[in-house]
């Protein structure tokens, strides 16, 4: 049997790499929008 | 009755702990493939971020032909929304494509007719987001969107099924049986399965999240638009 656990690895990384940043930067997004949604309320 | 927010924690948690566990499937319950070894592992999300991609793309299309009926600016935020995550799917997908075929194929790219289809469907849906950038007034800019995703769906199902149409060497998984096709076990199928199963909740929460944020960035540039017309109003009125 070959040895791809690298390969195997390196899958998983990214899988839940880009995964990990999408939702990331929805959080930050999200901060941000209600940052400014609050702030429009408030003038 | 709970919350919005409520609501949405608890899908996050379920979420979290599908994939969690279609994880833990891969790792100690599905079996170990002769030929390839443990990359084929890999496998079982890059069939689901591949399915899901294409769902994406499809409910764009679908929200795309009921607001060209509508005229209901909340469906171009669903529409953007699904195209934005179906490209993040996309994207899993080819990479990890990429990761599986450099032991396997021995090389990390090949000019497959999957491998084509798949990176001309990814363009065409990255397009899309230019041309929203190009247009300001957000009626037409639903509008010409719309259009663009109806007839750029055509570039999903010529992506679907050059696997099964063309002369690939890429593996089918469903339907007809092509040359670089993969025993798979009981277990196997189980695990894709189950794996396509906890990306498709996560999808669906990825796409109520993005959408609602989108509908919240509508609600503050029409403010902002109202705000800059009631400057101008006083302006020109002295």
């Amino acid at each position: 049997m070959a040895d791809t656990f690298n390969y195997f690895v390196a899958g998983y990384v990214v899988i839940f790499g880009l995964l990990g940043a999408y939702i990331g930067w929805l959080v930050l997004l999200n901060r941000k929008i209600q940052k400014k949604i609050s702030e429009k309320k408030r003038s | 009755m709970l919350s919005w927010n409520k609501k949405l924690s608890f899908l996050a948690i379920f979420s979290g702990a599908l994939i969690l566990l279609a994880f833990g499937l891969v790792l100690f319950y599905a079996p170990v493939e002769q030929n390839m070894g443990v990359v084929q592992k890999v496998f079982y999300f890059h069939v689901a971020a591949a399915w899901l991609g294409m769902l994406g793309f499809l409910v764009a299309a679908v929200c795309a032909v009921l607001y060209l009926r509508k005229a209901n600016l909340k469906l171009d935020a669903v529409m953007a929304s699904s195209v934005e995550i179906g490209l993040l799917f996309t994207a899993i997908a080819n990479f990890t494509g990429m990761i599986w075929a450099r032991p396997v194929w021995n090389t990390w790219w090949t000019w497959d007719p999957r491998l084509t289809t798949m990176t001309i469907m990814a363009f065409t849906y990255i397009a899309y987001f230019l041309l929203r950038r190009g247009i300001d007034d957000p009626t037409k800019k639903a509008r010409f969107g719309s259009i663009y995703l109806i007839i750029g769906f055509a570039t999903v199902p010529l992506t679907f099924f050059s696997a099964r149409l063309l002369r690939t060497i890429h593996p089918t998984i469903f339907g007809t049986a092509g040359t670089g096709d993969m025993a798979m076990t009981p277990a196997m199928y189980q695990t894709m399965g189950f794996s396509i199963f906890a990306f498709s909740v996560l999808f669906a929460l990825l796409l109520i999240v993005r959408s609602r944020l989108r509908l919240n960035q509508q609600w503050l540039e029409e403010q902002e638009a109202l705000e800059q017309e009631e400057e101008f109003g006083e302006v020109a009125n002295g």
